[in-house]
């Protein structure tokens, strides 16, 4: 039995390798790809075009000017004469933000409190928040050294200490995911198609009529899936580790271990699209479908927590939720199994599950 | 070109997608499908976040700040710790995405009209909510404090600069406005994905050179299989359309002609590089690998749907200039929340219409050597 698996894996290795562009998007397209949306997110949301309408022209306003030009996140692109010219500015998003400083800005200070206008372009909501933030910022840290030296007043400060990931790096968070997210989906496919391209081009047939067994000829063709994805698991948390700077902060073997787990799983649900799909273009989609609701699911942008409670429930059927927590919690957090087993638990009983369930569907289908 | 040929193509492409249910389904209602589940996986609005307290002040003072921090439940206290060391396994599991910590004597401190400080130990991981967390403490800490001063006080809190915003086309800055007219650019990608797979499956099958020994000429070929697509396109935008009015309620400020008009040139944009793809490969599942890495992920992260556009360096400028997705974001943004009309979005809309020809002309040169 284990002979004749080991030939079916042996076959599909060789029909993966023989296809030199399916080679190529299997191990260098993942890589690429994540090397490429690892520059882009490190990039983040840092230096986001404004202008200023300055109609100051103070010492105060000048130093405002300089204090968004100091943060991460903003740089003044230009300096416009008069608030109707922003409209321009902002309809071709030539700018995130417009900032207009009011005349009298430094006399009114010592009066009383005076405003500053923040325009910001709302259909980019994600840029418009990280903007408004660093603005306002970057205001009250001008102002707060316009205070009257000296005066303590009963304030409650907030001593912010970040742990894990200092700079709030938005890269840390995206590329984790987008880690999970690239092995998932190769694995995915690979297991997905496996059959179903058997049998649309006709050679399923010719297999069931070899001694190979339903349930030798359905793991033969999970290991592939299952090699593929782990490979690249290694090739790409090299690529995270060194090349990008991801810290390693618990066990790798944890995490190797546990990623196995995880693509075994996948693959499961994999197998159970070739099930029910009866042409390729159909498992396509279908993958494409569930890759989105796994994504959905997973706390890849946002924390599981947030969804409504039905989805929370859902959540724990997908394994990608589970594994994400696994990736961040082991790479950037240093935890260990004592901390992750309900993670791990639920893993585990997910292959299980996946795997017996694509085995009794394909079986019957098969037959 | 023949329009009979061309309309016998079209015919058995379009009899191909319907006698299938399930491909039907798949290519008409899949997309708003996945715009339904995309817009909550980036819905970065500020909700709720689950924190722990470690209150070692214990007066009447730290509970009023801790009920005020927790009143309007953005902040969801999940536990209250006994010792500082509890913090660590929580935020270390993810169980929290923050730790609040007042020490000993800040409520003398503050009596004495002295500043205190409180500790927040953020998770940094989810940058997006650990920043949100701490700017949201901040905030909330100063309008506490504010209410502590003497009377006299509060309605000056000296040379404090005020900051009124607004926010253009989506006052609320609510991120569904601004996430689902964008994220129909990466949804509409579906459409490409099953033309590229329906091309790659002719080659598979070898039902190709069943069509290549017939009169029908490359063009009539591709563009015959073209119409049908972009047909089913078009449809599969009605339903979208409706979800992100209805369900989503994002607003249209431009009209639905212009709408149709640039989801179009979209998908003129998006069929040409899948065509051009598909010239390359040789079987669906490589096609499918090729859609996914190459145009569906990088979508998200290259176009300016959720990053700013990465300019600082040529190389990625032109990844995301080539990418149809990018063009498609501002045009989209631009016509449901900007209410732009054609002229004002004419520099995209020539883009997507330049890559269209430009990968068009391309995949049908490559294409006629290998018909013949």
């Amino acid at each position: 039995m284990l002979f004749r698996i080991g030939n079916l894996a042996q076959k599909e290795l060789l029909q993966l390798a023989r296809d030199v562009m399916i080679l190529i998007l299997v191990l260098i397209g993942p890589m690429l790809q994540l090397v490429l949306i690892a520059r882009a997110t490190t990039q983040g949301f840092h230096h986001q075009p404004i202008v200023v309408v300055d109609q100051d022209h103070s010492e105060l306003s000048r130093d405002l000017i300089t204090a968004f030009n100091n943060t991460e996140e903003l740089k003044v692109v230009a300096y416009l004469d008069s608030p109707d010219q922003i409209d321009a500015w902002l309809d071709q998003t030539r700018a995130i933000m417009a900032v207009t400083i009011p005349a009298g800005l430094e006399a009114d200070l010592a009066r009383g409190a005076p405003q500053i206008q923040l325009l910001v372009d709302g259909t980019k909501s994600a840029s418009a928040s990280y903007a408004i933030g660093a603005a306002t910022g970057a205001i009250s840290s001008v102002a707060a050294r316009q205070q009257a030296a000296g005066r303590v007043l009963p304030t409650i400060m907030v001593r912010p200490q970040v742990r894990f990931n200092p700079t709030f790096a938005f890269s840390f968070f995206i590329i984790s995911a987008q880690l999970g997210f690239i092995i998932y989906q190769v694995g995915l496919i690979v297991a997905a198609l496996g059959i179903t391209r058997e049998r649309e081009l006709g050679t399923l047939e010719q297999l069931l009529v070899t001694p190979l067994q339903r349930i030798e000829l359905i793991i033969g063709k999970a290991i592939p899936a299952v090699i593929v994805g782990v490979v690249n698991f290694a090739i790409m948390a090299l690529i995270v580790t060194q090349g990008f700077n991801l810290p390693m902060r618990g066990s790798f073997g944890l995490l190797f271990f546990l990623s196995v787990l995880f693509i075994i799983a996948e693959v499961g649900w994999g197998l159970m699209i070739s099930a029910f799909s009866h042409t390729q273009q159909q498992a396509v989609l279908f993958v494409f479908v569930l890759a989105m609701t796994d994504m959905a699911f997973s706390g890849y942008t946002v924390p599981v927590e947030r969804l409504p409670q039905v989805m929370q429930w859902l959540a724990q059927l997908f394994p990608f939720q589970h594994y994400l927590q696994i990736l961040r919690g082991v790479m950037l957090r240093g935890a260990d199994l004592s901390i992750l087993w309900p993670q791990a638990v639920a893993l585990v009983v997910l292959a299980v599950l996946s795997m017996s369930v694509a085995l009794f569907a394909l079986r019957r289908r098969l037959d | 070109m023949s329009r009979k040929r061309l309309f016998a193509i079209s015919r058995k492409e379009f009899q191909h997608l319907t006698r299938d249910l399930r491909m039907l389904l798949l290519v008409v209602v899949a997309p708003t499908f996945l715009l339904m589940m995309l817009a909550y996986v980036f819905a970065f609005d500020v909700d709720k976040f689950s924190v722990v307290v470690l209150d070692q002040d214990r007066t009447e003072l730290s509970r009023r700040y801790i009920a005020d921090l927790s009143g309007d439940g953005t902040f969801e206290i999940a536990a209250y710790l006994a010792s500082y060391d509890e913090i660590e396994p929580l935020l270390k599991a993810g169980r929290a995405r923050a730790a609040i910590v007042i020490p000993h004597g800040t409520t003398e401190l503050l009596q004495a009209q002295h500043p205190a400080e409180v500790q927040a130990v953020v998770d940094g991981v989810d940058s997006i909510s650990g920043q949100q967390v701490v700017a949201q403490l901040e905030q909330r800490s100063r309008i506490f404090s504010l209410k502590l001063l003497p009377i006299g006080m509060r309605s000056n809190p000296i040379g404090l600069i005020d900051t009124r915003l607004i926010a253009w086309y989506n006052p609320s800055i609510k991120s569904l406005y601004s996430m689902v007219p964008g994220l129909i650019a990466v949804v509409l990608i579906m459409p490409a994905l099953a033309l590229a797979l329906a091309f790659a499956r002719e080659k598979e099958l070898g039902s190709f050179e069943g069509l290549a020994a017939t009169p029908i000429r490359g063009v009539e070929y591709i563009f015959g299989k073209l119409l049908t697509y972009l047909g089913f396109g078009m449809v599969s935008m009605i339903p979208i359309v409706i979800a992100s009015l209805a369900w989503f309620k994002v607003p249209l400020r431009g009209t639905l002609i212009d709408l149709a008009l640039v989801t179009f040139c979209y998908f003129i944009a998006t069929f040409g590089l899948a065509l051009l793809v598909v010239n390359f490969v040789k079987s669906q599942q490589a096609a499918m690998l090729f859609m996914i890495l190459v145009f569906f992920i990088p979508s998200f992260f290259l176009t300016g749907l959720i990053l700013p556009l990465d300019t600082s360096s040529p190389i990625m400028v032109v990844i995301s200039g080539v990418l149809p997705a990018s063009h498609y974001v501002l045009l989209s943004r631009g016509v449901f929340l900007k209410g732009l009309d054609l002229a004002a979005l004419s520099s995209p809309i020539g883009m997507l219409l330049i890559i269209g020809v430009v990968t068009l002309t391309l995949s049908l040169a490559v294409f006629r050597k290998r018909i013949s």
